[in-house]
């Protein structure tokens, strides 16, 4: 079958891409096939059966025997009733006059009587029978052994079987039939002949066995029931002290009931309790005791071993014979005597372990040796637990019940009856977790919705509703009322009504039967919905004026108790406060949204910082001034937003602090003010900052301007005086060719400074936009000759630059310009270039013209301009750095750039930076301009 | 016969310098920027250097700290010679180690009387005292 399962298997691997129909023939053949080993390997199965059957008719009685004994074995109740229905059976069936039964215990030391039957009756003296199954010599034993049934005819005479108890038995011939259970041998039945001799056919051995078994099978279920009995028992035992724990308020009564009955259910002759940690000797804390016994003295809890042993594992010690016992060798647990002499020979003990820590030890002692099961085991420890959750509860009832006596014991003393009391503290209870809810709602529609709710669920009302007290109208805003259909809106008149009765006496109003008031009936439109019972209270201000009414309805006739009046009026009253407390949250967050827009939109930064000096308003501007938004400064304080204190310590006052924004220095000045609360605390501060670094710049440009401006002049005019003063020397020092160089440069250094005067003059003009500018068809080449001349005879001796000029084949270059400003913004260009180029370097002077442009370069040898350089240049008193600073006023681009703006023309520089400036100058070509007329 | 070293780089400055000097029997040598003029002071040892300040490249307040570091050069006395007017910079030119400061413009037949009296006091040892005193006049005027 195997094989044929494989080669299927292997077509049906083949299926999945059988596509072909040689695959699909080769399928059906393996399936057909197997179809037919089945059907022959199940014929095969019947025939066998069939013939086992037909050898195994001789056996049909026995087994109809089983049947019925099982049958009547199901019925038994109890080992015992189990064990009388077995061996009268088999007395019956076997013809026999006696048979027994004799259990083994676990260890299988040790056989025990059960129950023996002679002639239809119990032997009583058998259930005391003992065999020792490892000393005696017993037909019990050898079946225990051998697992096997054993038979003796002549039972007097044989060597292998217990002579005392055939003896007693008046047994002749005896068989041995061993009970084996899945599990283990459970014990052996003997049954035999106390008239004469007998021997047993095989087919009445087979009868026996079979019997046996079942008789095996039902005293298992016996044993395993009474078993689960037992535990349940405890279980049941368990739960009851649990339950104790959890309600005996009194500990001690309960530990004491709790140990009689843990003793109990363990057949001990003591059990006790002993607290304290496994460090101490944990004192005796309870003990129950078996009648008769001494008690233990105090003083012996050291020697108390095994429950110190318990004590000091943490884990349950279980001690079969105290004077045995290898776990109590250790002297140090307090040795055997004490136990001995208590009068304990077994002991198990259990610690009580709560929260992973010993804080006692339960144990029970034995008066004999004896092996606790593991159902004992479990037993001790579950009652331990409980134990330790008795304790654990008992103190915290104990410091509950200390609170609640304080809390209630005004309320406790006025109260008598049992029943108030308690509807008392459940509308304590629901108002008190409401009261928290009222006033976390923030709107007065969300407190009005809370409270007519709270007050549905606060009496268990059918409906409820809350009016505002406007004029002399009562009404019903948005949420006021619950289980009324839609009310907002609606109005009462104050005067009539049910409500109006509350508004007039600001009394509760109780009734408790409306339909024996008609008056109201008629009056009040809801009760007119069909309501029985009202309860209605006025909802008081803080300064005492009325504000509203809340009502509770109910469809059923309702008496009303006065602690539900007394609840719905504190309602009323924490639904007022809430409401006043929703109101002023409105105008705070009104006033704050405000003040922050306000804030907001300043054009100065403001910051406010809380008394801790936690950043609590860092508005748009400060966080466009400083770069750092809201979110990244709320909360911390300014050194570590701005790494600076804006704090000055004073009161007020104004400071500048700088910070570095980027790699850039940001001035700000900052003007400070104290804030304090109504007790005159400081509650914050609040700065404004204004960005001064603009402010600041200019200023330094300025005063740099000036220092250079006074410099500039300086220079030229100490000449001019430093000439003349030497030419007024007295004595004839100098020829004429001196006196010529000197008053030459009297005259040139009066130009320079006349320069200097106009370019101050440009500026003015530039600034204010009073630029006049006469532009007209110029001769760009013939400038460029003359001012690059100039500049040639100015330079002389070791300074002496190269100059080129470069107008390629263009003789002459037109542009529309104004021919004097031309010549000023070459000077410029000419005289920066000499400026910024090395000594004897070459200063170029091209000139071009392009598609309706004339184009102008000045082109020098010098350090060149940093890309970022090159637009910072043309403003107004930028000076270059100082490395080539070289003194000059830092108007030259400046005015250079506006006055070839004025004439419509451009002005920028290309540099290679170490490779010297290309200026380049853009003008209007007067034959573009001449194409345009 | 006293030498003077002036470094300048406008050169009708030296020009104006050197004839006064000269005519007061003084021996002149110019340099047009720092770097030749600290060549020139260590070649030529002279007995004051006339230093302007505001010059391309280094300027006057380096190449008096080049001079005053260089053993060969620091006993020289400098008198720096400046359009930069202000207070803080003349107390920088002392702060440096310079004995004196002549402010742009000035009058050039002073130039020469001023440098024998100083070549005086220094020649009796009392070149530091001379410049507390300039500190302290500073300081006089700073309090104002």
């Amino acid at each position: 079958m195997a094989i044929r399962a494989t080669s299927l298997h292997v077509q049906l691997a083949s299926l999945a891409d059988a596509t072909r129909s040689s695959d699909l023939v080769l399928l059906i053949g393996a399936v057909l096939g197997l179809f037919l080993f089945v059907h022959l390997a199940l014929d095969l199965f019947v025939l066998r059966r069939r013939r086992r059957k037909r050898e195994s008719l001789a056996q049909e009685n026995r087994m109809a025997a089983a049947a019925d004994l099982s049958a009547a074995l199901a019925r038994a109740r109890g080992g015992e009733e189990v064990g009388r229905v077995l061996l009268d059976t088999l007395n019956e069936l076997i013809g026999t006059d006696h048979s027994g039964l004799m259990l083994i215990d676990e260890g299988g030391t040790e056989a025990r009587g059960l129950i023996a039957r002679s002639d239809g009756a119990d032997l009583d003296w058998y259930s005391a029978a003992r065999i020792d199954l490892i000393s005696e010599v017993s037909g019990v034993r050898c079946a225990y052994e051998t697992r096997t049934l054993f038979f003796v005819e002549n039972a007097l005479d044989s060597s292998e079987v217990n002579a005392k108890l055939i003896e007693r038995a008046g047994l002749k011939s005896v068989a041995f039939i061993p009970l084996e259970s899945e599990r283990r041998m459970i014990g052996v039945v003997s049954i035999g002949s106390t008239t004469g001799f007998l021997s047993f056919t095989p087919e009445q051995l087979a009868l026996m066995n079979m019997l046996a078994a079942e008789g095996t099978l039902a005293l298992e279920r016996t044993y395993s029931l009474a078993a689960l009995e037992r535990a349940l028992e405890r279980e049941r035992l368990v739960s009851e002290i649990s339950r104790r724990v959890r309600s005996e308020s009194d500990v001690d009564r309960l530990i004491e009931v709790a140990l009689a009955e843990t003793a109990e259910a363990l057949g001990a002759s003591r059990c006790f309790l002993r607290l304290g940690d496994p460090e101490t000797p944990a004192p005796l804390r309870l003990e129950w005791r078996q009648e008769g016994l001494d008690p233990i003295p105090a003083d012996a809890t050291p020697y108390l071993s095994v429950s110190n042993l318990a004590l000091r594992q943490g884990r349950t010690a279980a001690v079969t014979d105290v004077e045995t016992s290898p776990e109590l060798a250790d002297e140090s647990l307090g040795g055997r005597e004490a136990l001995l002499v208590l009068g304990s020979r077994a002991v198990l003990s259990a610690p009580i372990v709560l929260f992973g820590a010993v804080i006692g030890v339960l144990a029970v002692h034995a008066p004999a040796v004896r092996d606790w099961s593991n159902d004992d085991i479990a037993f001790i420890e579950a009652v331990a637990r409980e134990f330790g959750i008795a304790l654990y509860s008992a103190n915290l009832l104990e410091e509950n019940q200390q609170r609640l006596t304080q809390q209630e014991g005004l309320l406790a003393a006025t109260e008598a009856m049992a029943g108030e009391l308690e509807l008392d503290s459940m509308l304590t209870r629901r108002l008190a977790g409401g009261r928290a809810d009222l006033f976390r709602a923030l709107s007065t529609r969300d407190v009005l919705a809370e409270s007519v709710s709270q007050a549905i669920a606060l009496l268990d009302a059918d409906a409820a509703l809350l009016l505002e007290l406007e004029g002399s109208e009562l009404v019903a805003h948005e949420g006021s009322s619950y289980g009324l259909g839609e009310m907002q809106g609606t109005r009462f008149p104050a005067a009539i009504s049910v409500a109006g009765d509350l508004v007039y006496s600001r009394r509760p109003l109780v009734i408790g039967d409306l339909s024996l008031q008609e008056r109201l009936e008629t009056l009040d439109p809801i009760v007119r919905e069909g309501f029985q019972a009202l309860l209605g209270v006025p909802l008081i201000g803080s300064d005492d004026s009325l504000e509203g009414v809340l009502l509770v309805y109910s469809h059923a006739a309702r008496a009303w108790r006065a602690k539900e009046t007394e609840a719905l009026v504190s309602l009323a009253a924490n639904t007022a406060a809430a409401l006043a407390n929703a109101v002023l949250y409105l105008r705070v967050s009104f006033e704050r949204e405000q003040s922050i827009a306000i804030l907001s939109s300043v054009a100065d930064g403001i910051v406010a910082v809380d008394r801790e000096g936690k950043i609590v308003l860092w508005n748009a501007a400060v966080e466009r001034s400083t770069g750092i938004s809201s979110d990244e400064a709320l909360g911390r304080t300014s050194v570590e937003v701005l790494r600076q204190e804006l704090d000055s310590g004073a009161e007020q006052g104004e400071t500048s602090i700088s910070i570095k924004r980027g790699g850039r220095e940001l001035w700000l000045e900052v003007t400070e003010a104290t804030m304090r609360d109504p007790a005159d605390q400081i509650a914050g501060k609040i700065y404004t900052l204004r960005d001064v670094s603009t402010d600041r710049f200019v200023e330094q440009a300025k005063s740099d301007f000036v220092s250079s401006v006074s410099h500039e002049l300086r220079a030229p005019l100490t000449s001019i005086y430093g000439f003349a003063e030497t030419l007024l020397r007295r004595g004839e020092l100098f020829d004429e060719t001196q006196r010529q160089t000197f008053l030459s440069y009297i005259a040139s250094e009066s130009e320079r400074l006349t320069g200097i005067v106009d370019a101050l003059l440009d500026v003015a003009e530039l600034d204010s936009g009073d630029l006049q500018v006469e532009l007209g068809q110029t001769d760009v080449a013939h400038i460029v000759r003359e001012v690059v001349e100039v500049a040639r005879q100015g330079e002389s001796g070791s300074n002496g630059h190269e100059f080129v000029i470069d107008l390629g084949a263009d003789e002459s270059l037109g542009a529309e310009a104004d021919r004097d400003k031309l010549r000023r913004v070459l000077v410029n260009l000419i005289d920066n270039a000499i400026k910024f180029s090395p000594d004897g370097g070459k200063v170029t002077v091209a000139g071009k013209k392009r598609p309706g442009v004339v184009e102008l370069r000045v082109v020098d040898e010098g350090v060149g301009i940093p890309e970022e350089e090159r637009e910072r240049i043309f403003r107004k008193f930028y000076r270059g750095s100082p490395s080539v600073l070289r003194g000059g006023t830092g108007l030259g681009l400046f005015i250079s750039r506006g006055l070839v703006t004025a004439m419509g023309g451009r002005i920028w520089v290309d540099s290679v930076e170490g490779e010297g400036s290309s200026f380049v100058l853009e003008l209007v070509s007067s034959e573009a301009k001449g194409g345009e007329e | 016969m006293t030498r003077v070293l002036i470094i300048d780089d406008e050169a009708p400055i030296r020009l104006l310098c050197r004839v006064n000097l000269e005519a007061e029997g003084m021996e002149v040598s110019e340099a047009a920027d720092g770097a030749n003029g600290i060549e020139i002071a260590r070649r030529e040892q002279p007995d004051v250097i006339l230093l302007d300040v505001m010059m391309p490249r280094l300027d006057g307040w380096e190449v008096a700290d080049a001079l005053l570091r260089d053993e060969r050069t620091n006993e020289i006395p400098i008198i720096f010679l400046t359009a930069r007017a202000e207070i803080r910079d003349r107390a920088r030119g002392l702060d440096i180690g310079g004995v004196e400061y002549i402010t742009k413009p000035f009058n050039p037949l002073e130039l020469a009387p001023l440098i024998e009296a100083l070549i005086e006091r220094i020649s009796q040892g009392d070149r530091d005292e001379l410049r507390g005193e300039k500190l302290a006049e500073l300081r006089a005027l700073t309090r104002e």
